[in-house]
């Protein structure tokens, strides 16, 4: 499972890299629609000034006839030197009439819907020193005589230019433009129109930005502004006006901005084009910044053709790959050795083998094989301690080996033996059973009965002994009490253990004599001790009873072998 | 009595600081006029040195066309200067770092004195009326101050004899200074003076 681990792991850094990039991608798109807007409102400057610049040539080119107007021209050179106001007060009239007359031309000139932008707020006709000889709008019942004289837009429009300007005129903000005026080849005076900055003017020059919020301002004070749909309000544009207008490239006619917005917007700010940026005023542009919240965000905004434009036979093929690897390794990795597993298990259940071989898998299934083997070890033990005894003492010769004729069955072999080796089986097929030395005493041969081979047992009569095994040395009779070593369970059971431990000694240590082993250095506390040793491991893994000890001649050596006794 | 004249050579306007219009054309049909100096708003011509000042009364000057007129003073210190709002329109001048002459509203036809204590030099300044720009000298030795006629000539009264420096302002600057003798036989007439200042 090592592949498949991996490549799950592989899949989670895949998808945690994906999320990482999204998450990335959020602060990457944010950042370039911030600077997208940035860009979009530095145009938006651009194309503002343009636009007010434009719109500032058609004021000039709307004054341009009557700056030759004939009328006016008179009356403006009738009232230079003249000092009294009296008199200037009828001059001023007929100079009222004549621009009147002139405005009214131009409304007649220009469809209804575009005369509220025709009709000036305010006009000044002055005579060739800059007085005041009539003017239209709030002050126009002033009395003629006050000067205009030092106001560039007049001084220069004296001097024959003609010019625009934007100015503050009594606490107002006008966008004015002026043109000399001509009477008999001179010089005359000047005439002047202004337009006040309001909103149906800042909605005009904003339809040419698309969604922005134009603003235009007088100091702190917002003078008139358009807001499109989903463009910043104009209190987010005008609240942040004292950080703009405090900043010194402002005040040095450059940009302000791009500044962020409470909202998240982005505005620039620029003072006007004009004597009025003098008095901080100037105008905002602002637009939305569209920011991505969240990766879902990301995605719901994406077009159709942004989906379009996925290269999504590549993605499917890789998804395709990647599946395909990760079911390819847990193929390999999992189903081919369940299956071959379960295929193993089956043919042991069918009895066509015994156990599984666990080196046929590795890792966990190799631990599984394992578990199993011991599984069936262990239903096997199970199963012969739950059958019948006899049915018990077979399978249990089977599993473990021959056992002496006896309750207490060969399990353990001892000192220099390996393990108890199976009886070759007698002639006649019947499994034969080792019979230890020191058992009791033989049973005479049933007549008739057929007589066992003769290398098996050639004293004793019994069952075979293995090839190469010695037969049984009968325990010498004087030595202390006799008792079986594979005794009934009655006998086991009310034999002393440190009597049956002294029994085993004196055999074991009479059939190394017999053998012609040296019996020197041999102790009984060291044997009990080894037996006792060895009991204890036994008792661990076997549900028995108690444990007994028999000796026995294994090539032409004394051996011990250890058998549980079942409860 | 002195008298005298003043005349300007060809000068060039200065870089203003930001563009102040979007349109400044000739008007296609007659040729502009030559730019000219309006003296009697522009200059002012004074004597220094020692000696009691020849008048003590007020100075008056007005704002008129949004601007202090005349748009160069200069004053000796402890003089009142009286300025009258001659314009249809309010204003608030102000002259940065001068006591008692911080912005205050000024209706048309209303009249504010200023006592000039400091000597030192000022821009005057108004709120509502961007374009307006003067300049205020306050000396302390000043003797006394012609009258500039709008073709530059200019002169001075009782002036007693003396010498003195003869000192024409434009603006902030100081453009000519000329040592003068006053003497009480007869009155001192002085050949046209040339300046090629710029403003």
């Amino acid at each position: 499972m090592l592949l498949t681990r991996f490549w799950y792991i592989i899949l989670a850094v895949i998808a945690a890299a994906g999320a990482s990039a999204a998450l990335l991608s959020l602060g990457v798109i944010n950042r370039q629609g911030a600077e997208h807007v940035g860009d979009e409102l530095r145009r938006d400057r651009t194309d503002l000034d343009a636009i007010l610049r434009l719109e500032a040539r058609a004021r000039l080119d709307r004054i341009a006839f009557i700056s030759v107007d004939n009328k006016l021209g008179g009356v403006l050179k009738q009232a230079a030197g003249v000092p009294d106001r009296q008199k200037l007060g009828g001059l001023s009239s007929e100079a009222k009439d004549a621009m009147n007359a002139h405005v009214a031309r131009l409304l007649e000139a220009q469809s209804d819907a575009s005369t509220g932008a025709i009709k000036p707020d305010i006009a000044f006709a002055v005579d060739i020193t800059g007085r005041i000889i009539a003017q239209l709008g709030p002050l126009e019942s002033n009395p003629p005589g006050s000067s205009l004289a030092t106001y560039p837009f007049i001084a220069r429009a004296l001097r024959g230019y003609v010019r625009d300007d934007v100015v503050v005129y009594d606490r107002r903000v006008y966008r004015m433009a002026s043109r000399p005026v001509l009477y008999g080849g001179e010089y005359v005076g000047a005439v002047a129109h202004g337009y006040r900055f309001d909103d149906k003017f800042a909605q005009r020059v904003a339809g040419g930005l698309g969604d922005a919020t134009v603003m235009f301002f007088y100091g702190r004070t917002p003078l008139a502004s358009s807001v499109a749909t989903g463009a910043p309000q104009v209190a987010e544009v005008a609240a942040i006006l004292p950080e703009a207008l405090s900043d010194k490239h402002l005040q040095q006619g450059e940009r302000v901005g791009p500044l962020s917005l409470q909202a998240g917007g982005r505005a620039v700010y620029s003072l006007i084009v004009g004597g009025a940026a003098e008095a901080e005023v100037g105008y905002a542009v602002a637009r939305a910044l569209p920011l991505v919240a969240s990766p879902l965000a990301f995605f719901q905004g994406a077009s159709r053709e942004d989906v379009q434009a996925l290269p999504l036979p590549w993605i499917g093929v890789a998804c395709v790959l990647l599946a395909m690897i990760g079911l390819m390794f847990v193929y390999f990795e999992r189903d081919r050795p369940y299956k071959v597993l379960r295929q193993k298990v089956l043919t042991v259940a069918a009895g066509e083998r015994e156990r599984l071989l666990v080196t046929e898998w590795r890792g966990a299934y190799r631990a599984l094989a394992d578990a199993i083997n011991q599984a069936l070890d262990k239903a096997v033990e199970r199963a012969a301690e739950l059958a019948p005894s006899s049915k018990k003492k077979a399978n249990l010769d089977e599993i473990l080996g021959p056992t002496p004729d006896s309750h207490v069955e060969p399990y353990f072999g001892f000192a220099d033996a390996g393990p108890p080796q199976q009886a070759k089986a007698p002639s006649n097929g019947s499994a034969a059973k080792p019979q230890p030395q020191a058992a009791a005493p033989a049973a005479p041969t049933a007549p008739g009965a057929p007589q066992p081979p003769k290398a098996a047992a050639p004293k004793v009569p019994g069952p075979a002994v293995p090839a190469g095994v010695k037969p049984p040395v009968p325990a010498p009779a004087p030595k202390p009490a006799p008792l079986p070593l594979q005794g009934t369970n009655d006998n086991a059971d009310s034999a002393d253990q440190a009597t049956h431990y002294r029994q085993v000694f004196q055999q074991y240590l009479s059939v190394r004599k017999d053998c012609g082993e040296s019996t020197d250095g041999l102790s009984f506390e060291k044997f009990e001790l080894t037996l006792n040793k060895t009991r204890d491991q036994v008792l661990q893994k076997h549900p028995a009873k108690d444990v007994r000890f028999t000796v026995y001649v294994k090539e032409g050596k004394a051996a011990l072998k250890a058998a549980p006794v079942k409860r | 009595m002195v008298l005298g004249s003043l005349r300007d050579s060809d000068q060039a306007a200065a870089k203003p600081p930001r563009a102040a219009c979007n349109w400044e054309l000739e008007n296609g049909v007659k040729e502009v006029a030559k730019a000219r100096v309006a003296a009697d708003r522009e200059l002012a011509v004074v004597l220094v040195g020692a000696g009691a000042p020849a008048a003590s009364e007020p100075v008056e000057a007005s704002v008129s066309g949004g601007e202090l007129l005349p748009a160069t003073l200069v004053l000796r210190s402890g003089t009142t200067l009286r300025i009258r709002n001659s314009d249809e329109i309010g204003h608030e001048l102000l002259a940065k770092g001068l006591d008692g002459f911080s912005a205050e509203a000024s209706s048309p036809g209303a009249v504010r004195a200023i006592n000039l204590k400091q000597v030192g030099h000022w821009e005057i300044i108004d709120r509502l009326a961007a374009h307006a720009r003067a300049h205020l000298h306050v000396l302390p030795d000043v003797v006394a101050v012609a009258k500039v006629e709008s073709g530059g000539s200019f002169g001075f009264s009782d002036v007693a004899p003396g010498k003195y420096t003869l000192k024409v302002f434009r603006g902030e600057r100081e453009i000519l200074a000329k040592p003068i003798e006053v003497t009480s036989d007869k009155a001192l007439s002085l050949d046209p003076l040339t300046f090629t200042e710029t403003k």
